[in-house]
């Protein structure tokens, strides 16, 4: 299978406070957010591969990134191989596309939902159009003319993904598509999504901060911790055996019907302005060594999976 | 501060959305007793000068334009000059015997259509403004908006006499100066919601799929800036229909021999107070227009910006 | 009984039309007593939470009988009610940054909480007492640095923080009853173990009850004894958490459970309810829940169901009758 995404080594910064023309003439050291802090990570074609993090580990970043909606601050981005410039952005943004949380405002609330769909297109074409959206479950005879504030979470979600496909995009990045739907909505557009991924071969990256909804979809998982990839694997094997404490604690903070008992780790997630030194997650971890308080662990293979943690060097 | 996965409240929501919204809007508006006599004042305004207007444009100031009017209102009749209100003459005639009620019904389509006229331009060029300045963001905001500030330091009345003497006093002259007073506040509005929306997921989303710069511009941007503007576009007509009338009182942009509200009280001001309806009818018709405006456009507001609980 | 609620039926009278949102709804909470109301949105759970809280907005009619503390909330001025709550019932809403006061240091706004309580109890406390006693819960709830947490603003906390303050408060003002509405959808998946760990605490340390809204059927899995599950303003089931979860009995609560994604997905399709929850200004005749139903025979297109006992719960369906 051919690598569709490669990351190298990319950062992501952000100014963290406007910086006036005074600033910059007194040479004021410059502050900076560091969503992305050396991130590299490669996807094959036609995989799921879920994106898991919590505030501020820098996945939205990743996934705009990934889009080209954003550029990285250093490091590189390879799409199908080809190097992502500024100059190959649009070649680039006609393969792939994106499907975000929130559908009060993932379409445009003033569009009709024929014209949304067939924005990517170009022209007007209702027998393409009237396919996609049946693709989706919905009737293409009942919807085309309403706006999306006149329907449901769900429905507009389908319209988002209806959008896409008709682009036949090679990647489709999704932004926690489901996680402002209710759930036995999130159940039918999750059945959705797995049958156009299978049915069209396209490769999901698949950003969720819901581990059960990750469990169910994605053949891999990366893990993120403030901007930095801490375990990436199987998801059946990471999900079993995690190996990242991290990990771990997060597994044991979700609340299941299998037990009554939830074990979160200590503290909140770090400032990304002023990261811990070492290992970032190094205040909470419950095994913390003294190489962790000064070093920042690489990321490295473990058999299948990659770590990024000393007990494993 | 670290900002929290604020994904709120769940979206799938058993409530109905109504299916047309100005049916919406007209039954929140008519719940506020004082909306409903803006309300009526404004259509009425609005319907008659339409119809008038047309009649005018087509006719002149010749028969058909007169004909919906209780009197020619060009009708010379010294012999009735300066008559008070009665039942021929409702609001009185004015020093020439001229029936009042008819000039005010033959003047009021010009308020109408310029102040259509000066709104829309300002929505057009301030939209385009603000929302470039919007978008873009720093140097071509920050050039734009103090381009902005310059024309709202100053105060709008003298700045529209200033410019309409600079212009000759032609009518037209008056219309351009009030656009020019007119746009900058609405260049402030467009830019603010630009502000708000151009980080929205469907605008990003648009980046993807290779839209053209004048749809993304219009159907993306411009549409939905529009909301909170035709709010106070609503009660700013009421606003232009008062300046308007205020330089025709102080004799600036008129074509004689057309009436206008604001000269009429000004030549009506001389005959005070013996012939008090010559100066007071035609004002008293500003306010109650104005008013209207004011009315309909204060509820417009409280209901985009959501202060109603509905 | 702390909290006895009796026929409570509850409408919404907007531009859209007059509907009804809670449907003859009975619960009692004694003291102690942790309950989860599970559901999706618009179903009703929060609505009854405004109710018993009194913060129904001035469009919602509330009819029946609510009794707390042997008081009938719905029959008391807005005065009296103020001095209900804080000490008898205490609310932690879902958006922690609405919570707080803005303009108000952490430390005051503790310190206040705890003079209402103090007021109310007759009781006077000096400031250096006082202060103590807030730092004392600070510590108990295991926030960080509460001293300098007391002159902090409520803009320099993230989220998770905010609702650890207001629990906090909750601890120094001590109700009877605490209802929290979604607290912790809007927080990341740890820091929601963190609250709701607390949560647990209080309930265990204090007798406090508390009624937890959610839309999350393992956080009330985790939390609760007693459970009700709402759909469309209606308790289709009500009992003990732990019965309901292992053997749901009411079809839609059954298909809730099995939609809850929990192994991967080549071991199948994962079970969705077909449909989706109804309009409250065109409800189905009959039993709410028949257009999406697996079971539904001919009885549930014309008939609601009543409450019926089965197996120690209540239930709302044809099928147990």
């Amino acid at each position: 299978m051919s690598e569709i995404i490669r990351l190298d080594n990319v950062e992501k910064y952000y100014l963290a406070q406007k910086r006036g023309l005074v600033d910059t003439i007194i040479k004021v050291p410059k502050i900076f957010v560091k969503a992305l802090d050396g991130v590299s990570i490669s996807i094959s074609q036609g995989s799921v591969v879920a994106i898991v993090g919590e505030s501020g580990s820098g996945k939205t970043t990743l996934g705009k990134i990934i889009t080209t909606l954003e550029n990285p601050t250093r490091g590189e981005v390879f799409f199908e191989g080809i190097k992502v410039e500024k100059k190959n952005y649009v070649e680039i943004r006609k393969k792939l596309d994106m499907v975000f949380q929130n559908p009060g405002t993932s379409l445009n609330p003033k569009m009709k939902i024929k014209d949304i769909v067939s924005e990517p297109l170009g022209h007007f074409d209702e027998k393409k159009v009237s396919d996609v959206i049946n693709e989706v479950g919905l009737s293409y005879n009942e919807v085309k003319n309403k706006q999306p504030r006149e329907m449901s979470g769900g429905q507009v979600q389908r319209v988002a993904v209806a959008k896409a496909l008709m682009k036949q995009p090679n990647l489709l990045v999704l932004d926690e598509p489901t996680s402002a739907l209710d759930e036995s909505i999130q159940a039918q557009v999750l059945n959705l999504l797995v049958d156009i991924q299978e049915k069209f071969k396209l490769t999901y990256l698949f950003i969720t901060h819901n581990i059960l909804v990750a469990k169910y979809i994605s053949d891999f998982i990366t893990v993120l911790y403030a901007g930095k990839i801490v375990e990436y694997g199987p998801t059946e094997d990471v999900l079993s055996k995690p190996l990242h404490p991290y990990t771990q604690l997060l597994l044991s903070s979700v609340p299941t019907t299998d037990t009554r008992e939830v074990k979160p780790p200590i503290g909140d997630v770090p400032s990304l302005i002023n990261l811990p030194s070492g290992c970032r997650f190094h205040p909470r971890c419950p095994f913390v060594m003294e190489v962790c308080k000064t070093k920042d662990p690489p990321l490295r293979n473990n058999g299948n999976n990659q770590v990024a943690c000393w007990l494993y060097e | 501060m670290i900002e929290e996965t604020g994904f709120g409240s769940k979206k799938e929501s058993s409530v109905p959305k109504p299916k047309n919204r100005l049916i919406e809007y007209l039954k929140i508006m008519i719940k506020d007793k004082t909306a409903v006599i803006g309300l009526v004042i404004v259509v009425g305004f609005l319907g008659w000068s339409v119809i008038q207007g047309i009649l005018e444009l087509l006719f002149g100031t010749s028969g058909p334009a007169v004909a919906l009017l209780p009197h020619n209102p060009f009708n010379y009749n010294l012999v009735v000059g300066l008559h008070g209100p009665d039942l021929t003459y409702l609001l009185g005639t004015n020093a020439n015997g001229e029936d009042i009620l008819s000039r005010m019904l033959y003047a009021m389509p010009r308020d109408a259509f310029i102040s259509l006229g000066v709104v829309l331009s300002a929505v057009i060029f301030g939209g385009i403004l603000g929302i470039v300045a919007g978008y873009r963001g720093k140097y071509t905001d920050e050039i734009i908006m103090r381009f902005t500030d310059a024309f709202l330091s100053l105060p709008a009345l003298i700045l529209v006499l200033a410019l309409s003497v600079l212009f000759n006093e032609t009518l037209s002259g008056v219309i351009l100066a009030l656009i020019i007073v007119w746009w900058p506040i609405y260049a402030r509005f467009f830019r603010a919601q630009t502000l708000k929306i151009k980080n929205m997921d469907y605008v990003q989303a648009s980046k993807l799929n290779n839209v053209s710069f004048l749809k993304f511009f219009f159907s993306y941007l411009f549409v939905n800036s529009i909301d909170p503007v035709i709010a106070y576009a609503a009660l700013d007509f009421g606003n232009v229909i008062l300046t308007y009338s205020t330089l025709a009182f102080l004799g600036i942009g008129l074509e004689p021999p057309i009436p206008e509200l604001g000269s009429m009280a000004a030549n009506g001001v001389g005959t005070l107070p013996t012939g008090w309806w010559y100066a007071v009818f035609p004002g008293l018709a500003i306010l109650i227009i104005v008013i209207g405006f004011v009315l309909v456009g204060d509820r417009m507001q409280d209901i985009i910006s959501n202060r109603i609980n509905y | 009984m702390l909290l006895s609620i009796k026929n409570l039926d509850v409408s919404y009278n907007t531009v859209a039309g007059r509907y009804k949102v809670i449907d003859n709804l009975n619960l009692d909470i004694q003291e102690g007593e942790f309950i989860s109301l599970v559901g999706e949105s618009a179903s009703g759970k929060s609505t009854l939470g405004q109710v018993i809280s009194g913060m129904l907005p001035s469009v919602g009619k509330a009819t029946g009988s609510v009794l707390l503390n042997d008081m009938n909330i719905l029959e008391l001025s807005e005065r009296d009610m103020t001095q209900i709550r804080g000490t008898t019932v205490f609310m932690i809403f879902q958006n922690p940054l609405n919570s707080l006061n803005p303009v108000k240091r952490i430390g005051d706004q503790l310190l206040e909480a705890l003079a209402i309580r103090n007021g109310r109890n007759n009781k006077d406390l000096s400031y250096e007492e006082s202060k103590k006693e807030v730092l004392d819960a600070m510590t108990s709830l295991r926030l960080p640095d509460p001293e300098k947490l007391m002159i902090r603003y409520p803009h320099e906390l993230s989220g998770g923080q905010i609702q650890r303050v207001v629990i906090c408060m909750a601890l120094l003002l001590k109700p009877k009853l605490l209802i929290a509405d979604e607290p912790t959808t809007a927080l990341d998946v740890t820091i929601q173990a963190q609250v709701v760990r607390l949560l647990r605490d209080l309930n265990k340390e204090t007798n406090m009850s508390i009624i937890f809204i959610t839309h999350d059927v393992g956080l009330a899995y985790v939390l609760s004894d007693k459970m009700l599950v709402f759909y469309a303003g209606r308790v289709m089931e009500k009992g003990i958490t732990v019965d309901i979860v292992k053997k749901p009995m009411h079809p839609y609560t059954s298909g809730l459970i099995a939609s809850i994604p929990a192994s991967p997905k080549k071991t199948g399709k994962l079970y969705s309810i077909p449909g989706s929850p109804p309009s409250y200004l065109s409800l189905p005749d009959g039993c709410k829940f028949n257009p999406r139903c697996k079971f539904v025979f001919d009885k549930c297109y014309h008939n609601e169901p009543d409450y019926v006992m089965n197996s120690g719960r209540e239930i709302r369906c044809w099928l147990y009758e």
